[in-house]
Order: structure tokens, then C-alpha cells, then sequence
């Protein structure tokens, strides 16, 4: 797998968000293809969480037009998630500090120099910190995404790429 | 060919498990060719700087962030260029820290304004400005890269100065070490890529850099050149110092803007305590370059030695 996020593929191999595509409609088949995503969703968890980053950034093969969009919605939900994931994880490494200064603010007294100090700076890590997130998120999505648009350029490459390409021209008169 | 500057044997070691020993011979050589073609004028001076041994780690990081991004194959005359040219820029950049900081020695040997006195430092040092971008030609990516890396580290150094005696925390020293060392290994990682892939990589690594050389200064260590005096006496935002300035009374004798004897003292028994504290901020920092390498470059393994070499510069 080369995406950052989870293989699309994997989950059309295994029935994932795809299956019954047209073949089935009216409610029922709203709800299969609801049930059809959470599954995909479920699995997409799994593989967020689970991925080793070892094999993230190697080349793809060719992959076709329409194949693309379906995996591009597939990366960008999983960047979603993820970042969504990661932000919690910020959180709840700053949540001490952050929840610490709640009570010294509402007292009457209002908080010491030196507070005011530590305050700053537990607020400006985990500023920095969201931000950071957000940027790595961005990056990667970014990379996945042309990562993706070079393989269907490379699957809409000519078929026989030994012939020489002749651009046909004429000297102007 | 002239004789070319050593390597030390720890840098020597990396070079090799990257595999980039004839690349840094090569690099090595045409320094020296370099230095030996200058005006008279200007040659004793450059043979100074240049000759005296280098741990190249610049050049080292620029040769393996191309690897790690474009895979095996021979280095491209466009980045074997680049690596010598940020070894220009990161000679001009000591030349000018020392005069600043009136340091007379580094890594044990006179500096060279000391050796040669200021105007011929400072005239040598754009001398060498010059000469990087004669040497860059038309390769505009690197122009600019060089031009933001010039800008930012004169930023940089104004910054820091205006900072110093300061009651500043963790990501005020972030902010200052981002744009001195981790600006210069920014630029190596793009001038390597060639994508900006790598570029907050080369960031991290730069910032890991700059805490372990402020570390390696309060447990008096030689191996990043010293500094550690004059900083403690400049009031100088380093790690362990914005770690134990937490404390208020010694935030106090840190700030003061001439400190005593017992002021200096008491600040470096802080800064002492604090390098467990240092080293944990360091920890975390080399653990985020490896998340950024794993994520963003095709070959990942190519940067962990730069980034295990970078960390046990602290001397833990």
C-alpha cells in the first residue's frame, strides 16, 4: 500500500463501501449501502490506527480515472479521521495543564506572575501543537493525493511506451 | 588537488553507514581546489577556516535527504554543488558567530578573527558569500534556498539577542532555535529533496541540533565547539535555560542585566539541574523528526543516522 491513509482497494477486495453498487434500490438498499460504509468505516479505523508508515510514501501502480475519485474520498476521510484522532490525542496530553489554570482565573485573587508565566506557555504548546497537527495532516493528505494523481496520469500514459512520441509539425512559410 | 580538511571519526563513521564517503572525498577536494584558486589576499585566511577539519554534517544531511526522497543512484552535480555551498555559508555563519560572541577559540583553535583580525574576517566572509552563488550558477531553486537561509539566519541572530536575560519559556527557545539551526538544516533537507517534502524534517533536526549543542555546553562538552561561557554570561535563551528559568528566583538572576559572580553561579547549577528535564524535551523532539522521516520520505532509513548521530551530541 503507498496511501497514507487506508487502501481503498482492500475494502472493495472485502466487500467494503462499494458492494451492491446499483444492484440494489430503494431503502433497502440505502441501508445496505449505509451498513456497506460503516463497515468500510470500521475497517478504515482499524487501518488508521494499525498502519506501520513503512511502505507510506513508494510508488503505486497505474489506477484508472473513476477508480481515483473512489479512493480519493476514501484518503480524505481517512485524513479526516486521523485528524480528528490526532487533535483528540493533543488534547488530552495538554488537558492538565490546560484544565489547571481554570481555577486560578476565576478566583478573586486572580493568578501570580509566575502563573501567568506557565499559563502562557501551556497555552502556546498546545497552540502549537494544533497547529502542527493540522499542517502534518495537510502535508500528508497532500502528498497521498498526488500520489494518487501521478498514478492515474501513469494509467492514462500511452500503452506502448517504447514508440517514440512524433509532434507533428510543419516550418512556418 | 590540494590536501583536504579531516573528518573526525564519529562523522567519519555516519558518512560511511550512509554510504557517502567518495561523495565526501569529492566534496572535500573541491574545497580545497577552491581555497587553493583564491586571491592571496584572501587564501591564509580561507586555509584557516576550511582546513582545519569539519564534521561536514551539513553537506552529510543535504546528500541524505536526496537519498531518501529519489532512492539510489549517484549524486546529481546540482546537489554535490549545494552541499558545497552550505559548507561555504555554514563557515560564514561561525566566522560572523564568533566575532559576535568575541569567542577566540572554537573547537579548540583560534577563530579567525582572532587569527586575522575583524576586517579581514568579516571581509573574508563575503568573499565566501559570493563565491557560493557564483558557484550555484542557474540553479534558481538553490538561489533562492541559499537567499531564504542568508535572510533567516540574520533574523535569527537579531532575535536571539533581543531575547537574551529574558523571562522566556520552551517555546520561545522553539521559536529561536527554528529559525538558527533549524533554519540552516531546513534548507539542507530542500536543497537535498528538492520537493520541500523534508523541509519541517530537516527543521526538527535542526532544533534537535541546537538543544543538544546548549546541553553539550552546560556539561562543558567540546563537541559542538563551546559557547557555553559566553552564553550563561549574555543571558542566552538556551534549552536547559528556558527550563530552569521556570524558577523564579532563578528567572531573577538570569535577567539581570550584569550579573554577579554568585548570579552566574547559581544560573549554571540551574541549567545543570535542569539537563534531565533538557534531555526528555530532546527525547521528544528527535521522536517527532523520526515520525516526519517515516511519513514523508520513500527511503526513511536514510535519515535515522542523522538523527541518532544529531542526539548523542548532548553527551548523555
Amino acid at each position: 500500500m503507498t496511501s497514507t491513509g487506508p487502501d481503498p482497494f482492500q475494502f472493495a477486495r472485502d466487500g467494503g463501501g462499494q458492494q451492491d453498487r446499483g444492484g440494489t434500490e430503494g431503502p433497502a438498499g440505502l441501508a445496505d449501502a449505509f451498513a456497506g460504509m460503516l463497515e468500510a468505516y470500521a475497517r478504515m479505523m482499524q487501518q488508521v490506527a494499525g498502519q506501520s508508515g513503512a511502505d507510506r510514501t513508494g510508488d503505486r501502480p497505474a489506477i484508472g480515472p473513476a477508480a481515483a475519485l473512489v479512493e480519493a474520498a476514501a484518503i480524505a476521510s481517512g485524513s479526516s479521521l486521523r485528524y480528528g484522532q490526532r487533535l483528540t490525542e493533543v488534547f488530552a496530553r495538554h488537558q492538565a495543564a490546560l484544565s489547571e489554570m481554570v481555577p486560578n482565573v476565576t478566583t478573586p485573587q486572580g493568578t501570580a506572575p509566575g502563573d501567568d508565566r506557565a499559563n502562557a506557555e501551556a497555552v502556546r504548546s498546545f497552540l502549537r501543537e494544533v497547529g502542527e497537527t493540522a499542517l502534518q495532516e495537510a502535508r500528508r493528505l497532500d502528498q497521498d493525493l498526488e500520489k494518487l494523481g501521478e498514478a492515474v496520469a501513469s494509467g492514462a500514459a500511452p500503452s506502448d511506451p517504447d514508440q517514440p512520441h512524433k509532434r507533428r509539425w510543419t516550418p512556418k512559410p | 588537488m590540494n590536501s583536504a580538511a579531516s573528518i573526525d571519526a564519529t562523522s567519519a563513521s555516519v558518512i560511511d553507514t550512509l554510504g557517502f564517503s567518495d561523495e565526501m572525498t569529492e566534496l572535500r577536494e573541491r574545497i580545497a581546489d577552491w581555497v587553493a584558486t583564491c586571491d592571496d589576499e584572501m587564501r591564509d585566511a580561507l586555509e584557516w577556516q576550511f582546513l582545519g577539519g569539519s564534521k561536514y554534517f551539513r553537506p552529510l544531511t543535504i546528500f541524505a535527504c536526496h537519498r531518501a526522497t529519489h532512492g539510489p543512484g549517484p549524486i546529481p552535480p546540482q546537489i554535490m554543488t549545494s552541499a558545497l555551498v552550505i559548507e561555504f555559508f555554514h563557515n560564514v555563519s561561525l566566522v560572523i558567530d564568533d566575532i559576535v560572541d568575541r569567542s577566540p577559540e572554537r573547537r579548540g583553535r583560534a577563530t579567525m578573527h582572532t587569527r586575522f583580525g575583524e576586517l579581514s574576517a568579516l571581509m573574508t566572509s563575503g568573499y565566501i558569500v559570493a563565491e557560493g552563488y557564483l558557484q550555484l550558477g542557474d540553479d534558481l531553486q538553490a538561489i533562492t534556498l541559499f537567499s531564504e537561509l542568508l535572510k533567516r539566519l540574520g533574523v535569527a541572530e537579531c532575535m536571539q539577542w533581543r531575547l537574551r536575560r529574558q523571562p522566556l519559556g520552551y517555546e520561545d527557545w522553539w521559536r529561536i532555535a527554528g529559525e538558527d539551526t533549524g533554519s540552516m538544516f531546513e534548507i539542507c533537507a530542500c536543497l537535498g529533496d528538492r520537493s520541500g517534502r523534508l523541509r519541517t524534517f530537516g527543521g526538527l533536526l535542526g532544533r534537535l541540533y541546537h538543544g543538544c549543542d546548549d546541553v553539550a555546553d552546560v556539561r562543558g562538552l567540546p563537541a559542538l565547539g563551546g559557547g557555553g561561557k559566553e552564553d550563561l554570561r549574555d543571558g542566552i535563551l538556551t534549552l536547559p535555560a528556558s527550563i530552569a528559568i521556570t524558577d523564579p528566583d532563578i528567572s531573577v538572576a538570569f535577567c539581570r542585566a550584569d550579573p554577579s559572580d554568585e548570579d552566574l553561579d547559581l544560573t549554571a547549577a540551574a541549567f545543570t539541574e535542569a539537563l534531565p528535564a533538557a534531555e526528555a524535551r530532546l527525547d521528544e523532539i528527535a521522536e517527532q523528526a523520526r515520525e516526519e522521516a517515516q511519513l514523508f520520505a520513500k527511503a526513511p532509513e536514510m535519515l535515522d543516522p542523522l538523527i541518532l548521530q544529531t542526539r548523542a551530541l548532548s553527551g548523555r
